[in-house]
């Protein structure tokens, strides 16, 4: 089956390469072969070619060949003549040792130009081993009765089995596992490789089923035997919890092609040989995964990816105004769990309006896990001016290779963003952010701007700079002067109090002295001078004892400053009277007798106010 | 000198008629010129003006304050810095220092350093007189006035003294400073991966209290936090 597979797939080539008239020159074997058993190795070229050097078969026993074969076709489609020819060579190769083999590529010369085939790739495989005793007796036995024994054979576990394969049995949460459902089968005819197909749940699984196509058999060698084997089903199992999950049995029939035994030998035998078909249910074991949790210490911002991821950052513009959208997008590249990836949040500053981010997936399963790419696309819009940054998008996963957690970083970005042109919507947008509560009421406006024309502050007044020596100056100055001044005035104030104390002291003394000098006066009885030396005398004490310039006393304030000195009213009277009579008896006719008087009474004044304190 | 004064009095009148034709930006930048070359008052004052009709509510507050440094008493650039405050976003209230406190600065900010240095001068020498007074008058009532009035003179003289220091440590550490980016968040630590705290917004007073490399602590309300140096100006 699968020659003719491969033929219409060369010849469809072919067909078409010929059309196009290009070269086209295939090397192609079976990709197994069995130690022993030997297989075809086809060179086939579109053009008409020669001169084919084949490698050298080293690992290879050559048994025969090159045998060369051509067809060529030609067809009408819509009125259009496609023709295709297909020239052929093959060999004939035994295999000698086990193992796995590359053929060199062969050269071929197409009018007069040489072309190189590709290489091809042969696993040997080990021949079958008996391990059925009765088959192992019958063989040694007789060569026929194990062709007969083949041929009749019973459909029994050893000939058509299924195999559950995992990738892995031991793994972490959303580490990815490749589940494989393969049929094995060998002596047996396998007419229809599904039917009835009942398949476990997978719980605690998230399932991805992989495409398998038409399919495709290939021999495997298993437990000493060479099998064909088909992938039947084939998926991605993300387990998303811990612990032993027992994967259930899946069911699957084959439909299988049996000659009948209970036939009559007879010479039609080998032309009609008569077969049924028998349906025989299949059961794939079940399997245990131990699902183990992720180990502790998960990084902040753990996006749940499991597997091997990278990530790559683009922003659209750093310089731009207001309002004026920006995108970041960020690329996750990898395999593993890409489906169930978190999106990683981008942590804008203040003042952008931020929009739901844009995923766009592009996924491929692989036998590996689920790979591809998964673009973000994160848009927001800034909507005041000044400078921010965008920090980095840390994105962390569980590296299954490594076995640690891993983060990834993007570059920050900064973003240099201008008021809007727009002073309007820039308001607006001030005005929605508004939420004050006490509102204050204030004028539509601010003030106009100062005009004059001669402005005032271009006089430059004077400056006393604030602990300049200048300032200091100002207190220290006055204090000096005033210091200064100070001891002068008290020099001075020293010196007078020194005099009038004198004078205070020498006052009695001085009066006395004129008193003597009146007495003298009176004796002579020069009455004028008496009285103007009475007079005198009076004065003089009164001005020293006082320390008040005589120029300054008079009769008329004379009672008011003795009175404020304490002097008691009755000598206060008697010393006016004194000066009073002096003054006016100086002038006027009086007596010797009133003379004698008034010298006592100014004596006795002097004296009365000498025991008074002044 | 003098020939310094006429060309700043001439492209004072220009920035002036450029602002009158509304062509604020140019007024600003020419405002900014004679700033340059002696700073005062009403040319700050001007130059808030002029931002603030660009819509540059910062810059705006930013001059309005610097006009207010020089002249305390403007009455027009108090008017239009409250009405500038007005249409920022944060509203931020002082709660936290004592109303004491809060009358003192207020105190101390209605005058300017150079009139509380005056007043500080002119009552110190009015001390001065009263001792004179107080030690050589023979009049009982004039002594007795003379002492009280220059003691009284001494102290408000020591307070306008310190008031006078207090501003001039203002404005030489320059602690205030006015947000100037659109929107800030301030951080528990002086780098970008610390938490952020809170949101300031454009034009909002702060206080710095220090500075580490390119990043401020500010104090602002009852909050505090790191930020860039480079989101805001000092007054």
């Amino acid at each position: 089956m699968k020659k003719i597979l491969s033929i219409l797939f060369i010849c469809s080539m072919a067909f078409v390469t010929y059309a196009d008239d290009a070269v086209e020159f295939k090397a192609s074997a079976p990709a197994q072969v069995i130690l022993g058993k030997p297989f075809q190795l086809t060179y086939s070229v579109n053009q008409r070619a020669k001169d084919l050097r084949a490698p050298e078969f080293t690992d290879f026993d050559y048994v025969a060949g090159p045998y060369t074969s051509q067809s060529s076709s030609t067809s009408f489609v819509n009125g259009k003549r496609t023709s295709s020819f297909t020239l052929t060579y093959t060999y004939t190769l035994m295999p000698n040792k086990e193992g796995t083999f590359t053929l060199p590529p062969a050269t071929i010369k197409v009018d007069g130009e040489q072309y190189t085939s590709n290489g091809v790739r042969i696993t040997v495989l080990p021949p079958d081993e008996p391990t059925n005793t009765s088959v192992t007796s019958q063989q040694s036995g007789n060569a026929s009765a194990s062709t007969q024994q083949r041929k009749t054979t019973n459909v029994n576990a050893e000939n058509i089995f299924m195999r559950t394969l995992v990738s892995k049995t031991k793994v972490h949460e959303q580490e990815v596992i490749l589940l494989t459902y393969k049929l094995y089968f060998a002596g047996v005819d396998v007419a229809q490789f599904t039917n009835n197909t009942r398949l476990p749940e997978f719980k605690g699984f998230l399932k991805q089923e992989l495409e398998i196509g038409e399919i495709q058999t290939e021999l495997e060698h298993y437990n000493g035997r060479n099998y064909q084997t088909a992938v039947i089903y084939r998926t991605l199992l993300f387990p998303q919890r811990s612990g032993d999950i027992v994967i259930d049995p899946a069911q699957f029939e084959a439909v299988l092609r049996v000659q009948n035994r209970a036939q009559v030998r007879s010479i039609f035998d080998d032309f009609f040989n008569s077969y049924t078909t028998i349906a025989k249910p299949l059961a794939a074991p079940s399997v245990t995964i131990h699902v183990s949790e992720l180990p502790a210490g998960k990084p902040a911002g753990f996006s749940g990816g499991v597997g091997q991821f990278n990530v790559s950052s683009r922003i659209s513009n750093t310089d731009l105004q207001a309002n004026e959208a920006v995108t970041l997008t960020l690329t996750i590249q990898g395999t593993g769990n890409m489906k169930l990836l978190k999106t990683p949040a981008v942590d804008w500053p203040e003042g952008f309006e931020v929009y739901d981010p844009k995923v766009t997936n592009n996924f491929k399963n692989t036998t590996a896990g689920v790979s591809g790419t998964k673009t973000i696309e994160y848009l927001a819009i800034p909507r005041a001016g000044g400078t921010y940054t965008i920090p980095a998008i840390q994105f962390a996963y569980y590296d299954t290779q490594a076995d640690t957690y891993k983060t990834l970083t993007t570059p920050e970005y900064t973003l240099n963003i201008a008021r809007s042109a727009n002073e309007e919507s820039n308001a607006a947008v001030v005005n929605n952010f508004v939420q004050k509560e006490n509102i204050q009421q204030f004028g539509s406006d601010i003030r106009y701007i100062y005009t004059s024309d001669q402005p005032k502050f271009l006089v430059r007044r004077g400056q006393i700079a604030f602990g300049s020596l200048v300032f200091w100056s100002w207190y220290g100055v006055p204090t000096l002067i005033a210091a200064i001044l100070f001891f002068i005035f008290r020099k001075q104030i020293k010196e007078n109090a020194d005099i009038t104390r004198v004078r205070y002291k020498k006052a009695n003394k001085v009066a006395k002295r004129r008193l003597k000098a009146a007495e003298k006066l009176l004796k002579e009885n020069k009455k004028e001078a008496f009285y103007e030396e009475i007079e005198r005398a009076a004065w003089t004490y009164l001005s020293d004892r006082l320390s008040i310039p005589t120029a300054q006393l008079n009769k008329e304030n004379i009672a008011q400053i003795l009175s404020n000195k304490g002097v008691s009213d009755l000598l206060i009277k008697e010393v006016h009277r004194v000066l009073s009579t002096a003054e006016f008896a100086r002038y006027a006719p009086t007596s010797d007798h009133a003379m004698q008087d008034m010298y006592n009474d100014t004596t006795n004044i002097i004296n009365q106010l000498e025991n008074a304190k002044l | 000198m003098k020939l310094l004064f006429i060309f700043l009095n001439i492209l004072f009148s220009q920035a002036n008629a450029q602002y009158a034709e509304g062509n604020y930006a140019e007024a600003a930048a020419q405002y900014e010129q004679v700033i340059a070359e002696q700073p005062s008052a009403e040319a700050y004052y001007n130059l808030g003006n002029a931002y603030f009709k660009q819509g540059e509510l910062a810059q705006a507050i930013l001059a309005y304050e610097r006009a207010l440094r020089i002249e305390p008493s403007y009455k027009d650039a108090k008017h239009n810095l409250l009405f500038a405050q007005s249409r920022i976003v944060d509203n931020i209230e002082d709660t936290q220092s004592f109303f004491l406190s809060n009358w003192l600065k207020a105190i101390r900010n209605a005058l300017s350093q150079q009139t509380w240095i005056v007043l500080s001068i002119a009552l110190f020498i009015c001390m001065l007189v009263g001792f004179f007074l107080f030690a050589f008058s023979q009049t009982v009532w004039v002594r007795k006035t003379a002492f009280y009035t220059s003691l009284v003179a001494l102290i408000i003289s020591i307070l306008a003294c310190i008031n006078a220091g207090s501003l001039h440590q203002r404005d030489s550490e320059r602690a205030e400073a006015i947000i100037t980016q659109g929107i800030v968040n301030a951080k528990s630590s002086p780098d970008r991966s610390g938490t952020d705290l809170f949101t300031v917004h454009e034009g909002t007073k702060v206080e710095i209290t220090e500075t580490i490399g390119d990043w401020c602590c500010i104090h602002v309300g009852n909050y505090i936090g790191w930020m860039p140096l480079a989101h805001l100006e000092r007054i």
